[in-house]
């Protein structure tokens, strides 16, 4: 059964990603801001910081395609981009000390990461035309500040049962 | 063993950015529908997501229910003022549909550009990316739904579908920046017909952009904007929205208007899915290639 664990939470978060998008626009001061949901590289980067690397990787690949096909259309680019990240935060982490606030903060720097490394790339294809002091005001500070209140309320949770989960395997 | 792993890493590297040019080539490509691994893949998020979505909008609707409740009164009093000028217009608009069948008939008219059948579908999910305008309904090839074919709200048309699997399909939406994404739209003016292209959004303002207007006709602000159905895809007659302004574009050769859409492009929860009866272009042409044959 524990082996079923960590693979339903990463459903859980790749839906509710789709169902907390209907929050956003939000109108504040009279302006529109975007909330974008990156639970799921919140999700994929606790797992490779208390589960497993490699298999954090399987996982990063496996949920990008799915986001890829089913939300934006445009095949490989956060199938590529969830295990770079990954990656980028394990290069991260070779300089300084692991801890709970650390690992929350470089989550963080990795989805404005993301969120940067996107925008180029629609950008350069001509999805997205919007100009970088938009995105900014618009987008990324908003975002980031959404993404700061999911990991704070789900830092922990996900510590202790990826954890468990990793503890109870050893065991066996 | 270090270097052979530095080598390894290399290769992984590589292999992964040809994949990922390959694959957005793929997918960037002009193309009638997705791919059928695609489709599968779709079909089965698309199956969770159908279960993961009932219980959210469950506690949605619950929280709509009651703010429905606190505008009631304020509801009730405008409806009954409107109540009144309705009944008059059911009558004259019965009789205006009596008009035109008769005339229709002495004069042989068959088939209408006006005429669709519709499928009505759920939205399931919205791209949580937000970069591309798209929402995800509960209805795919099983139900007849195929691509191309036009999305409406009952406030007005918010777009049309993109890609469809066996079971849900992608609907993208008119505020989304798509050179392909192209409704050929008609403003109701006095006198005669004004045409007019659906192209682009202009996010700061929310409002779309319609440009290929001839410099030499007058639009006023506030006339309505509906579409033609000379595109041959969608059915006429769909309301987009109304004109707030009219502004000539760079060179002064062809006048843009900003429309204000008819529907709310980002709260939407039930959507019809418009089929043209009519024949278009492509029917046309593809019996006229069998009767050569």
């Amino acid at each position: 059964m524990i082996r079923f664990v960590l693979p339903l939470i990463g459903i859980v978060v790749f839906y509710s990603e789709s169902i907390f998008a209907t929050f956003s626009p939000l109108e504040v001061a009279g302006d529109t801001r975007l909330l974008v949901p990156h639970f799921l590289v919140v999700f994929l980067l606790f797992l490779s910081f208390y589960y497993n690397r490699n298999t954090s990787y399987i996982y990063a690949f496996v949920f990008g395609l799915m986001y890829d096909v089913f939300f934006t259309g445009v095949l490989g680019i956060y199938m590529f981009l969830f295990p770079l990240l990954i990656y980028i935060s394990a290069l991260i982490f070779r300089l300084i000390y692991q801890n709970i606030v650390i690992n929350g903060l470089v989550t963080l720097i990795m989805i404005a990461l993301v969120e940067w490394i996107v925008y180029q790339f629609y950008l350069l294809i001509g999805i997205a035309d919007m100009n970088v002091q938009t995105f900014l005001n618009h987008r990324l500070y908003s975002t980031l500040l959404f993404n700061a209140a999911f990991i704070l309320i789900a830092a922990y949770p996900f510590k202790q049962w990826m954890s468990a989960v990793r503890f109870r395997q050893l065991e066996d | 063993m270090p270097s052979f792993f530095r080598n390894k890493r290399l290769i992984v590297l590589l292999v992964s950015i040809i994949l990922l040019v390959a694959l957005i080539g793929f997918s960037l490509r002009e193309r009638d529908n997705i791919s059928l691994p695609e489709q599968f893949i779709k079909d089965i998020v698309g199956f969770g997501q159908n279960i993961a979505s009932k219980p959210a909008s469950f506690v949605q609707g619950g929280f709509d229910s009651v703010q429905d409740l606190l505008n009631t009164y304020n509801e009730n009093k405008k409806l009954k003022t409107r109540l009144e000028e309705l009944a008059l217009l059911q009558t004259q608009v019965t009789d205006l549909t009596r008009d035109n069948e008769a005339l229709r008939e002495q004069t042989n008219v068959e088939g209408d550009i006006r005429d669709y059948s519709t499928t009505n579908a759920t939205v399931i999910a919205r791209n949580p990316e937000q970069w591309q305008d798209t929402i995800i309904i509960d209805k795919g090839q099983v139900n007849g739904i195929e691509a191309d074919m036009a999305v409406q709200t009952a406030g007005g048309m918010i777009g049309r579908v993109k890609d469809t699997g066996q079971f849900t399909s992608t609907v993208e939406l008119l505020s989304a920046r798509n050179s392909v994404n192209r409704v050929s739209a008609l403003f109701q003016a006095e006198e005669e017909n004004i045409y007019g292209l659906v192209e682009g959004y202009d996010t700061e303002r929310g409002e779309l952009m319609v440009k290929k207007i001839p410099f030499d006709v007058p639009i006023e602000v506030g006339s309505k904007v509906i579409t033609s159905g000379l595109g041959g895809v969608f059915p006429k007659g769909l309301l987009i929205g109304e004109v707030t302004e009219v502004s000539s574009d760079e060179y002064g050769l062809t006048q843009t208007a900003y429309v204000d859409p008819a529907a709310n492009l980002y709260d939407i929860e039930h959507v019809m899915v418009l089929e043209r009866t009519a024949v278009g272009a492509d029917e046309i042409e593809a019996e006229a290639e069998e009767d050569e044959e």
